[in-house]
């Protein structure tokens, strides 16, 4: 099976995970990931939601922070679910932002915590030709960026672990599927 | 704006392949063989090649600085000269006017017009400077994940390939499939992944 045929057929695993993210910030305080830290998530200011895999209609797409989410919890209603969506991680008191999309898990417009400024990278180098011990702060700078990146991706992937380990269990799928289903009803 | 400065969009791949026996020298050979040659000078449509992770101009990797070991940090630079349509069409037509000229108004074959075109593009190329796009990519050599700061097919198709031909190696995007293999990890979870079938959220259902 060739990977567009893939991520065609499995496409549903990403949307119903994203689904469960926007639920997961309405409905609990901070959930647990399979390494034991938390995270509190928060819905931002951009939603999309598509057909179900297999069915066809309309996208419903919800931006900016005063846009109300009944259109969209009724298109839950209506058998859609999440395609993308702009979501807030906190992490060990840090704030994290990403935009996800289901086809791919995709990080994009990814805001990190802030990290203290390097040296202008640019600056000559002192002369003498002697290699400089250890890393420069400019390479500290991609190395503290890329641990962050790499905090805010083992969250996502431990969220998508934890929907996984919920989603392929029969009796915890089931709880699952009408506690979303509840949600969705009343929203 | 990426992976060391403004907001990181990614694209994750796997590294398909080993590392070869001497890999430090190997990655330092193979960079200095594919780092970006400049076209500035002559009419080239299209250079790709590795530049410093900090100055898309620094092509010389003083002191192998793009090892942050375990990570390889990178700088991808594409240089791409672009003929818009409606100036090729103008240099086209100019072409076209000088060789009925020449010719005395003999009409021109469908190959010789086209070939007028292709002058017209030719010449256009070497008088338009390249425009210059920077990405950055990050290989974790211990876990084998690459990360790419751009979405756009186009440039990932562009990053995948020079990957290939500079480290013979492959990347394979990672996608939430393959993620979720990973992590269903027991044979049960996985037959049960197999056998997934989509959900609906469709309020008149059971």
């Amino acid at each position: 099976m060739d990977l567009l045929e893939l991520i065609n057929q499995k496409a549903f695993l990403g949307q119903e995970f994203l689904t469960w993210l926007w639920y997961l910030s309405e409905e609990e305080e901070a959930p647990a990931l399979p390494d034991g830290k938390t995270v509190r998530l928060t819905l931002g200011d951009n939603l999309v939601l598509g057909p179900a895999q297999g069915a066809e209609g309309a996208r419903i797409t919800v931006r900016g922070q005063e846009t109300s989410l009944a259109e969209a919890r009724e298109g839950l209603r209506r058998g859609k679910l999440v395609e993308a969506l702009r979501l807030g991680l906190e992490m060990d008191g840090e704030e994290y932002w990403l935009n996800l999309s289901a086809a791919e898990l995709g990080l994009s417009s990814l805001k990190l915590p802030p990290v203290a400024p390097a040296e202008d990278p640019l600056r000559p180098e002192p002369p003498g030709g002697q290699a400089p011990e250890g890393p420069s702060a400019a390479d500290g700078l991609v190395l503290e960026r890329v641990a962050l990146i790499g905090n805010a991706v083992q969250a996502v992937e431990g969220l998508f672990a934890a929907f996984l380990a919920r989603r392929l269990d029969d009796e915890a799928a089931a709880d699952l599927k009408s506690s979303l289903k509840a949600w969705a009803a009343n929203g | 704006m990426g992976i060391i400065k403004g907001n990181a969009t990614l694209s994750r791949y796997r590294v398909k392949g080993d590392l070869p026996d001497g890999f430090k020298d190997f990655l330092d050979r193979r960079i200095r063989q594919f780092a970006f040659r400049d076209i500035e000078n002559n009419s080239e449509e299209l250079s790709v090649g590795w530049v410093s992770i900090h100055d898309f101009m620094d092509t010389g990797f003083a002191y192998a600085a793009y090892a942050l070991d375990p990570y390889v940090a990178l700088g991808l630079r594409v240089d791409k000269r672009q003929v818009g349509g409606a100036m090729l069409k103008k240099y086209h037509r100019l072409e076209l006017k000088k060789a009925y000229a020449a010719g005395e108004g003999r009409k021109l074959s469908r190959m010789e017009r086209e070939e007028l075109k292709e002058k017209a593009r030719l010449d256009l190329l070497s008088r338009i400077p390249p425009a210059t796009k920077f990405y950055e990519l990050v290989w974790d050599t211990n876990s084998g994940e690459v990360w790419l700061s751009a979405a756009a097919h186009a440039v990932r198709e562009l990053a995948e390939d020079i990957f290939k031909r500079t480290f013979e190696l492959e990347l394979m995007p990672i996608i939430p499939w393959h993620l979720a293999q990973e992590a269903a990890g027991s044979l049960t979870a996985k037959r049960a992944l197999d056998e997934a079938s989509p959900w609906s959220l469709r309020q008149e259902e059971a």
